[in-house]
């Protein structure tokens, strides 16, 4: 488990929490086509929206997933790995 | 993790400047500092390979654990950490004999009522402890797991603990239990005394997902949410689950909709939980997901402490137009940042318990006690 992790780099996005679900029902909000594989927990953030480190394959970055804040044009490319309703914005690449 | 400073910090596994992992801060606009690289001596007596997120003390530093690494061989440290980067050991595992203090803990630590922290240890030994900490860094096993015949109390307990208003302490093991290798949730009373609330079981009884990776979650129904292999349950502090959702059980068959969710749950300030799935979905690399029980909106503070006259936020939802702000009942003063946030300042006269947040639609109280120092 150790070894495998020391080979998976880690990124985080943040989700949008403005959809509101009928009781006991689960929402796909997004669906991940690259730097994928999340492993870790979620953490609610002071502007409203949820963020987690995941352990991801692919590049070592950091990102945002939000239906809010429109993504910096330069991190664009990374809005396709994902599906709506929100959109994965990229807030940090590593390298 | 969110901090005080309302900045995140978080810990990579691998990499930073010698590859073994490193704590680093990012802004919630992205801007990230590495803080920590660990390794930097040869054998990492400082740790190496941090796996869990880090939890704020009372203290105000950041704590955390590192799976190998430590003064006593590689076998996984607690450390603490400023924000400003220094980092100091507080514990080396594996100082008794065959580790009985623990060895590669994984798991976050928590901070208990009592100001100890507890975590987990033992992915790598195959049998796992739950250990108590003062903030000295006096450590103490609580209880080692595999210590009834064919480990039927649980094996690996990877994920940390969550400590219940009654003081209790409630986790879950990855392996073990009662039926062979399928994992258990357990209880740990402030006493001591060890309980295996639910083995989990695939074949025998037909539960729709083992192996619960992710840790407990303490809701505001006072009732504890998990995931599994392949399933979303609850569990009341009596052990009675509750199977709440099985990904791949659609239309579109496995899984569309999300597959081996091991991180658990979070419930978000507006009620609802969400979670994310380590494979399945359009593209077979994971997914994110909510799910709405019915439960109603609440605040919550950062940080769950303070003295009179600091300065608490209050993270929350449809928070414009609050009209009262109370600890414990004492009345404080406060600002409206924003719909989901409220500063505030611990009043004079506050002793610790619930926060309320009057909005002109309702009152909303925390989901834990916010202690007064």
């Amino acid at each position: 488990m150790m070894v495998r992790q020391a080979f998976f780099p880690t990124l985080v996005f943040c989700v949008a929490s403005v959809i509101a679900a009928p009781a006991q029902t689960l929402q796909l909000l997004a669906s991940f086509e690259t730097d994928g594989f999340p492993e870790t927990n979620l953490v609610q953030g002071f502007n409203g929206t949820s963020t987690v480190q995941p352990r991801g394959e692919g590049s070592e970055k950091t990102s945002e997933l939000s239906s809010r804040l429109p993504p910096p044009a330069s991190l664009q490319r990374f809005i396709p790995s994902v599906q709506n309703p929100n959109a994965l914005t990229a807030k940090h690449l590593l390298h | 993790m969110l901090a005080s400073n309302l900045n995140f910090y978080g810990t990579t596994a691998a990499g930073g400047a010698y590859g073994y992992g490193t704590v680093f801060k990012i802004t919630s606009e992205g801007e990230l500092t590495t803080l920590y690289s660990f390794c930097a001596k040869s054998g990492c007596p400082d740790g190496q390979n941090p796996l869990a997120t880090l939890v704020q003390g009372t203290d105000g530093n950041l704590y955390g654990t590192t799976s190998g690494g430590g003064a006593i061989g590689n076998y996984g440290t607690v450390f603490k950490i400023t924000f400003g980067g220094k980092l100091t050991t507080v514990y080396s595992f594996c100082v008794l004999s065959e580790c009985y203090d623990g060895d590669y803990p994984e798991g976050v630590l928590i901070q208990g009522s009592n100001g100890n922290f507890y975590g987990t240890t033992g992915e790598a030994s195959g049998r796992g402890n739950v250990f108590e900490m003062t903030p000295a860094g006096v450590v103490t096993s609580l209880y080692n797991f595999c210590s009834e015949p064919y480990c039927d109390d649980g094996t690996s307990p990877v994920a940390g603990v969550v400590q219940a208003a009654n003081g209790d302490l409630y986790g879950t093991a990855t392996g073990g239990g009662a039926y062979g290798n399928d994992g258990t949730v357990f209880e740990i009373t402030p006493a001591n005394v060890f309980t295996t609330l639910y083995s989990f079981c695939l074949f025998n009884c037909a539960n729709p997902g083992v192996y619960p990776r992710g840790g407990l979650g303490l809701a505001t129904d006072g009732n504890f949410y998990g995931t599994v292999s392949s399933a979303i349950y609850k569990i009341t502090p009596t052990g009675e689950v509750t199977w709440l959702y099985t990904f791949g059980s659609g239309a579109g068959g496995c899984c569309p909709d999300g597959d081996f969710p091991y991180a658990g749950l979070v419930q978000h300030t507006n009620g609802t939980f969400y979670g994310t799935a380590l494979e399945g979905g359009a593209y077979d690399e994971g997914t994110v997901f909510s799910l709405s029980t019915g439960l109603g909106p609440f605040v919550t503070p950062v940080p769950t402490y303070g003295k009179v006259g600091a300065t608490v936020y209050i993270l929350g939802t449809n928070l414009n137009g609050t009209t009262a702000v109370t600890v414990d009942g004492v009345t404080a003063k406060f600002t409206v940042e924003s719909s989901s946030e409220i500063k505030a300042t611990v009043p004079t006269g506050a002793t610790t318990g619930v926060i309320s947040v009057t909005t002109p639609t309702t009152t909303l109280n925390s989901n834990l006690v916010f202690q007064v120092l």
